[in-house]
C-alpha cells in the first residue's frame, strides 16, 4: 500500500513538473514561430492547436497535484472560524462532495470517450487527431483527483487542515 | 420552474458549497451537475458538460495566463525582482515613509513585469516587510502598501486576469491589456501622495533613519544595472503589442523568454530556480484555468434554467439610467469580491452584466477595466481579500488579522477614488488602446 501511494505520489509530481515544462516549451516554440515569421522563414501553423491541447493537458494533469498541496482557491472563512469537530465534519464535508463531483466527471468522461472512440471522431484542424482520449484524460485526472479526495478524507485531522 | 426559482437553486446552492470550503472548482462542478440533471436533461446533459469542460481550456486566447505567469515566477524565483527592488532602495533617500515608498516603486516596476498579484505581494511582503517592522514602522503604513501595490499588478500588463475577463466577456484582450495601464499607475501615484502626506504628518508612523551616506555614483549604478534593463522586458511585451505586430499570447511568450534571457545575464538562472518558477506557474495557472473548465457550463445553466433572462428582465423593468446601473454593478462586484475569488466573480456576474452593459449602451473596454479596478480592491477587501492572508502569512504572528484589515482600508479608499475617476472621465481607459497600430 505504502508504496503504491509512494508511486501516486511520484505520479501526479511528475504529471504537474510535466505541465509547467510544457508551458516553458510553449514560450520558447511561440517566440520562435513570432521571429521567423516576421524574418519571412517559416512559420508553425500547427502551434496553435498545440498552445490548446497544452493549457487543456496542463489543468487537469497538473489538478491533482494542485489539490494535494491545498492551493485549489478556497472561501476558508467558515472553516477557519471553526474549531475541533465542527471543523472536522466540515471538511470531511467538503471532500466528500469533491469525491463525488471528481467521480461524476470521470465517469460521465469516460462515458464521452468511449462514445468518441466508438464513433471514431476526429479533430479535424491543422493536425488530425482522434478525439477521445481528450476525455479519457479528463477520466484519468479525475482518477486521481478521486485518490487525493479519499487521502484527505482518511488523513489525521491535524493534517487534514 | 420559475426563473427565481431556477436562480435561487443554482446560485444559493453554489454559495453553500462554497461556504463549506469545497474548492469553488468543485463547488461549480456540482452545481453545473445538478444544473445539468435537472435542467439539462440528466446523462445528455452531463456528456455536454464534459464536452464544454473539455472546450473551455482548449482555448488559445487564454495562453497569455501560464506565459505571463511563468514571466514573474522566473524574475522572482531566480531573485532578479529582489535585486530591482533593493536598487530601488538604493535610490530613494530621504523621505517621509521611505520603505513605504520604496514598495510602492519597486511593486510598480515588478507589476510591469509579472501577471500575478500573489508572487508580486510576496517578493515585497519577504524583501521589505522585516526590515519595516524592524526599524519601527507602524504595520498599517507598512503592511498597507504592500497589499495595495501588490494587487496593482493585475492591472499594468501583464496581467493574467485581464486576458480572463477579455476572454470570457469579449473583449479586445490586446486593448484591455493596454486600458489597465493609467488606473493601475494613477493609483500607484495616489499611493505615493497618501503614504507621503501622512508620514510627513505623523512621522512615528514611519521613523526616519539615517540611510548611510553613499555618493551619487554608488546610488544610481544599481537602478541602471537592476531596474532600467528590465524596462526592455515591459517594451518587448507592451510594445508588441502596441505595434500590432503581436497576439497577446505572442507578447507573453516573448515577455517569458526575455524573462530567461535577463535572468541568464544576471547570472541568476540556475536549474532550482527554474524549477521552482516551472512549478509554482504550473500551480497558479491551474488554479485559475481549473476554476474556467468547471465553471463555464455554469453560464450556459444560467441561460437554459431560464434564471439569468428572468434576473434580467427583473432589472431592465426598473429602467435605470445608464449611470444608475452601471454604479449597481460596480457594488454587486464589490460585495462579492469581499467575499469570493476574482475567477468566480467573473464567472457568476458575466452572463448577466455584459448583456445589461451592452443593453444600456455601455463601453465593454471601458466597463472590463472599472471591473478589473474592483477586482483588484477586492484583493484586499475584508473579509476574503486573498492579499489580506498573503500577507497575514508574512507578517509576525503578533500582528492580528484585524491589524491587516485596518492597514488595507485606507489603500482600498484610494482605489475606490480612482474608480470614481474613471467612471467620470472614461478617456483615462480608452486613450492608450486607441493608440494600437492597425
Amino acid at each position: 500500500m505504502t508504496s503504491l501511494l509512494r508511486l501516486y505520489d511520484f505520479t501526479i509530481i511528475a504529471l504537474a513538473g510535466l505541465a509547467g515544462a510544457a508551458i516553458f516549451a510553449l514560450a520558447f516554440a511561440i517566440t520562435a514561430d513570432v521571429v521567423l515569421r516576421n524574418i519571412g522563414i517559416t512559420n508553425f501553423p500547427w502551434l496553435l492547436e498545440v498552445t490548446e491541447y497544452v493549457l487543456f493537458g496542463a489543468t487537469f494533469l497538473a489538478s491533482p497535484w494542485v489539490l494535494k498541496r491545498g492551493a485549489h482557491v478556497r472561501v476558508d472563512i467558515l472553516v477557519s472560524n471553526l474549531s475541533g469537530t465542527g471543523r472536522r465534519i466540515l471538511e470531511f464535508a467538503a471532500d466528500t462532495l469533491g469525491l463525488l463531483v471528481s467521480g461524476c466527471l470521470g465517469f460521465y468522461a469516460l462515458r464521452v470517450a468511449l462514445e468518441s472512440y466508438e464513433r471514431g471522431d476526429l479533430l479535424f484542424k491543422e493536425i488530425v487527431i482522434p478525439e477521445w482520449p481528450f476525455f479519457a484524460l479528463v477520466t484519468f485526472a479525475s482518477l486521481l483527483l478521486c485518490v487525493e479526495f479519499i487521502r484527505r478524507m482518511v488523513a489525521k485531522p491535524e493534517s487534514a487542515a | 420552474m420559475e426563473w427565481y426559482e431556477a436562480l435561487s437553486l443554482l446560485i444559493g446552492t453554489l454559495l453553500v458549497l462554497m461556504l463549506i470550503g469545497l474548492p469553488v472548482a468543485f463547488a461549480f462542478l456540482a452545481v453545473n451537475i445538478l444544473g445539468a440533471f435537472v435542467f439539462l436533461g440528466g446523462g445528455i446533459g452531463l456528456d455536454q458538460l464534459v464536452r464544454n469542460t473539455v472546450a473551455s481550456v482548449s482555448n488559445f486566447s487564454l495562453a497569455p495566463i501560464p506565459l505571463f505567469l511563468l514571466m514573474g515566477e522566473i524574475l522572482f524565483q531566480t531573485g532578479v525582482a529582489y535585486s530591482a527592488i533593493n536598487a530601488i532602495d538604493r535610490l530613494i533617500t530621504k523621505v517621509p515613509g521611505r520603505l513605504s515608498i520604496v514598495s510602492v516603486l519597486g511593486g510598480t516596476v515588478f507589476s510591469s513585469l509579472s501577471g500575478s498579484t500573489i508572487a508580486n505581494t510576496a517578493v515585497l511582503g519577504s524583501a521589505l516587510l522585516p526590515d519595516m517592522l524592524k526599524r519601527g514602522y507602524r504595520p498599517t503604513i507598512a503592511m498597507g502598501p504592500i497589499m495595495a501595490t501588490g494587487s496593482i499588478a493585475m492591472l499594468i500588463p501583464p496581467s493574467a486576469l485581464a486576458v480572463l475577463l477579455g476572454s470570457l466577456a469579449g473583449i479586445s484582450i490586446a486593448k484591455l491589456l493596454l486600458a489597465g495601464i493609467i488606473p493601475g499607475l494613477l493609483m500607484a501615484a495616489s499611493f505615493l501622495v497618501y503614504i507621503t502626506v501622512r508620514c510627513a504628518l505623523n512621522p512615528s508612523l514611519a521613523p526616519a533613519y539615517d540611510v548611510g551616506a553613499l555618493s551619487l555614483r554608488k546610488r544610481l549604478a544599481p537602478f541602471f544595472i537592476y531596474v532600467l534593463p528590465l524596462f526592455l522586458i515591459f517594451i518587448v511585451v507592451v510594445g508588441s503589442i502596441l505595434g500590432g505586430f503581436a497576439t497577446p499570447t505572442e507578447s507573453a511568450a516573448l515577455g517569458s523568454v526575455a524573462s530567461v534571457i535577463a535572468a541568464a545575464a544576471y547570472g541568476k538562472l540556475t536549474l532550482s530556480a527554474l524549477l521552482r518558477a516551472l512549478m509554482e506557474t504550473a500551480k497558479i495557472s491551474v488554479m485559475i484555468l481549473f476554476i474556467i473548465a468547471a465553471s463555464v457550463t455554469f453560464a450556459q445553466i444560467l441561460a437554459f434554467s431560464g434564471a439569468a433572462r428572468g434576473l434580467l428582465d427583473l432589472i431592465l423593468a426598473f429602467d435605470a439610467d445608464t449611470m444608475t446601473l452601471l454604479i449597481a454593478m460596480l457594488v454587486v462586484l464589490l460585495i462579492l469580491g469581499a467575499f469570493m475569488d476574482q475567477v468566480s466573480m467573473i464567472m457568476i456576474t458575466l452572463p448577466f452584466f455584459i448583456p445589461l452593459a451592452q443593453g444600456a449602451g455601455i463601453e465593454l473596454l471601458w466597463f472590463g477595466v472599472l471591473m478589473l479596478v474592483i477586482m483588484e480592491i477586492s484583493f484586499m477587501t475584508p473579509p476574503f481579500g486573498l492579499l489580506i492572508f498573503v500577507m497575514k502569512g508574512v507578517a509576525p504572528p503578533e500582528i492580528s488579522l484585524g491589524t491587516v484589515y485596518m492597514a488595507a482600508l485606507p489603500f482600498i479608499g484610494l482605489s475606490l477614488g480612482v474608480l470614481a475617476l474613471l467612471v467620470v472621465f472614461p478617456e483615462l481607459t480608452t486613450f492608450l488602446p486607441d493608440m494600437i497600430r492597425r
